[in-house]
């Protein structure tokens, strides 16, 4: 299934000040695939997510989205290039003064001229597919659990059913029930959608059961991509030294007895 | 569809001969639009069956799906028996199942409150405030206690900073603002006085109105929008990002290291600001009367220790100062702990915090009038 590239990063630089985070980065993301992202903790794979999400610009390198190169697009192709992306942010980022019925409708307000009626079906029916309860609609953000926040979040993410789906982190803080159900919803969700996902992670256990694909993040570019049983024989030092560690043998087998 | 971003709105053509009610274009939320759903659709009722066809949509996603589905919901209501799906592709199919699998369950409209309950509601959050305030008031007297009877965890160093921040930093605007509140008082004062040939008056009415009144409000006015604003914004942003159950938990009590520092800065900086105030104010008032009035400089500050009221002017004004100090700090650390939830209640509370000192510090200020008056002081 080697689908065209939906997104493709060339010669991506990316720096705060002196600290190199991105360097030559050159990654290319499939319609229609599930990519991992992975790496050490700091070595910049949020900056990646943001750069591939057109929500930083790269200091040097070509991002090309949909086959727009991003660096002369006009403002309006701009915008209509952001409605087909969602962006699943780490810590929920709901807005706090809204409850997750009025987040989720938030997007479809602005962007849309839906009949207030479907408006609020609609709204309903993301928060379902999300997985909350129909009571949680009327919540608050802090009134939420933190596995209901990262919901809510998703319903948000899918208000305008964008073509690519950005998660940063999904899992991170979830207990491995809760998570494990989250994994099975972005599958289920992408394969029924017609979604394409793209994820940082650091839960060895979605990377198992959940990606296509995974690319390792290490010296400031992907240094492999490739499915995660491969990956996992790959033999550069700094993947050899993140799969070696006793929980990895331990997911490996829970994802062998789910199979 | 993958390549264009260009868009093709979703269209709905009744067919009342055929029975058909044909659907063509984006099927996508950003392509619906209402006048599209409803059109025609009376001109199929009476009939028993009708097809909808789907082979002219381009794309489709779940809410063109939900919209599919009602469709089909409003004919099943006109009365027709049998609705047919045609031409739908596969995934199409799947994703109209999918849809109709997840209830349409619309959430209950939040509560309306009468107008009487409103009323209700706000009055007990105000007395609730009242009692909160109270007891955040007591709170902050006990850490003042074991302060005092441990000397030692006095946070010199916290109340040098604090007093940094509010105090020195201040000093350029209310200098600035007491100094032109001096030129605005004489120069209003002393065209009348000009006319009766009393010029060297304007020392006594510059004198009295800055050093009793005007330099210790500016200066609690200042404070309020300067300080205690900040104290409320820092205070509840730490709420928000629970740095203040991080201190409960290191067992450390927030109100010792985030709001008596403040408190003691705070009564440390108000006087010395309200004497800078007086100052820059008779300033501002003796540029005016030299340079307007013909009052010198040598018989300004003669006639000054001369004037109306004097020295008392100068103490009452000092006087106000610790009760402002207070009431600025303790409203201000008293709201930041009040946040609750999201950056809006950050934005309310500080709001509160502001209003709330000014207002006090106006009625305090007015009662200070009546008790120095009665004292013929």
């Amino acid at each position: 299934m080697r689908a065209e590239p939906i997104i493709q990063l060339s010669g991506i630089h990316n720096c705060f000040g002196r600290n190199v985070v991105h360097e030559d980065l050159s990654l290319e993301v499939y319609r229609g695939e599930i990519l991992g992202i992975i790496g050490v903790s700091g070595g910049g794979k949020t900056v990646l997510l943001h750069t591939m999400a057109l929500l930083r610009r790269p200091d040097r390198g070509e991002v090309r989205i949909f086959g727009h190169d991003t660096r002369v697009i006009t403002p309006a192709a701009e915008r209509r290039l952001r409605l087909r992306l969602g962006f699943m942010f780490q810590n929920g980022a709901l807005f706090s003064s809204l409850t997750v019925f009025e987040n989720v409708c938030f997007p479809l307000d602005e962007h849309t001229r839906l009949p207030e009626e479907l408006k609020r079906e609609v709204v309903m029916l993301k928060i379902q597919l999300a997985g909350l309860e129909t009571e949680a609609a009327a919540k608050c953000p802090r009134a939420l659990s933190g596995g209901m926040v990262k919901r809510a979040a998703l319903a948000r993410t899918l208000a305008l059913d964008p073509e690519v789906l950005f998660l940063d982190e999904p899992t991170a803080g979830l207990d491995p029930v809760t998570a494990g159900a989250f994994d099975d919803l972005v599958v289920e969700l992408k394969s029924m959608l017609g979604l394409t996902v793209v994820m940082v992670t650091h839960d060895l256990d979605t990377l198992w059961s959940a990606t296509d694909r995974v690319a390792f993040l290490a010296d400031r570019r992907i240094v492999a991509v490739a499915p995660i049983e491969e990956l996992t024989k790959n033999s550069h030092p700094a993947i050899a030294a993140y799969f070696s560690g006793r929980r990895v043998e331990q997911a490996r087998e829970r994802a062998w007895k789910a199979k | 569809m993958f390549d264009s971003s260009a868009t093709i709105p979703a269209r709905l053509k009744v067919d009342d001969v055929a029975g058909r009610v044909l659907l063509s274009g984006d099927w996508t939320v950003l392509c619906l639009s209402e006048d599209v759903l409803t059109a025609g659709l009376q001109m199929l009722a009476g009939r028993r069956r009708v097809v909808i066809d789907g082979l002219g949509i381009a794309a489709m996603d779940t809410s063109g799906a939900r919209a599919v589905l009602d469709l089909s919901a409003r004919l099943e209501q006109a009365g027709i028996e049998r609705i047919d799906f045609k031409g739908f592709s596969e995934t199409q199919r799947r994703l109209l199942l999918l849809v109709r699998e997840m209830p349409a369950v619309i959430p209950p409209p939040p509560e309306q409150q009468s107008l009487l309950e409103h009323l209700g509601m706000v009055t007990l959050a105000i007395l609730k405030d009242v009692l909160a305030y109270l007891a955040f008031i007591g709170s902050l007297t006990f850490q003042a206690l074991y302060w005092l009877l441990d000397p030692r965890r006095i946070r010199l160093r916290v109340i040098l900073a604090e007093i940094q921040i509010a105090g020195v930093n201040a000093l350029p605007i209310v200098g600035l603002l007491s100094f032109l509140m001096g030129v605005v008082i004489a120069y209003q004062g002393g065209d009348p006085l000009d006319q009766y040939g009393a010029n060297i008056f304007i020392v006594d009415l510059v004198g009295l109105t800055m050093l009793r009144e005007i330099a210790p409000l500016v200066t609690a006015i200042i404070m309020a929008g300067r300080t205690g604003s900040a104290y409320t914004a820092q205070i509840g942003a730490m709420r928000i990002t629970e740095e203040v159950e991080a201190l409960r938990s290191l067992a450390i009590h927030p109100l010792e290291i985030l709001a008596l520092p403040k408190l003691v800065a705070m009564i440390v900086v108000m006087p010395l600001l309200i004497v800078f105030a007086d100052l820059a104010g008779l300033v501002g008032g003796i540029v005016v009367s030299d340079l307007l009035f013909g009052v010198s400089l040598e018989s300004y500050l003669e006639r000054l220790p001369q004037t109306f009221l004097m020295p008392s002017s100068f103490w009452i004004g000092l006087v106000k100062a610790p009760v402002f100090a207070l009431i600025i700090t303790s409203i201000g650390c008293h709201q930041g702990f009040q946040v609750r939830g999201g950056a809006a209640s950050v934005g309310y509370a500080t709001t509160r915090s502001v209003v709330q000192s000014i207002f006090l510090v106006i009625v305090v200020d007015a009662l200070f009038s009546i008790v120095f008056n009665t004292l013929d002081l």
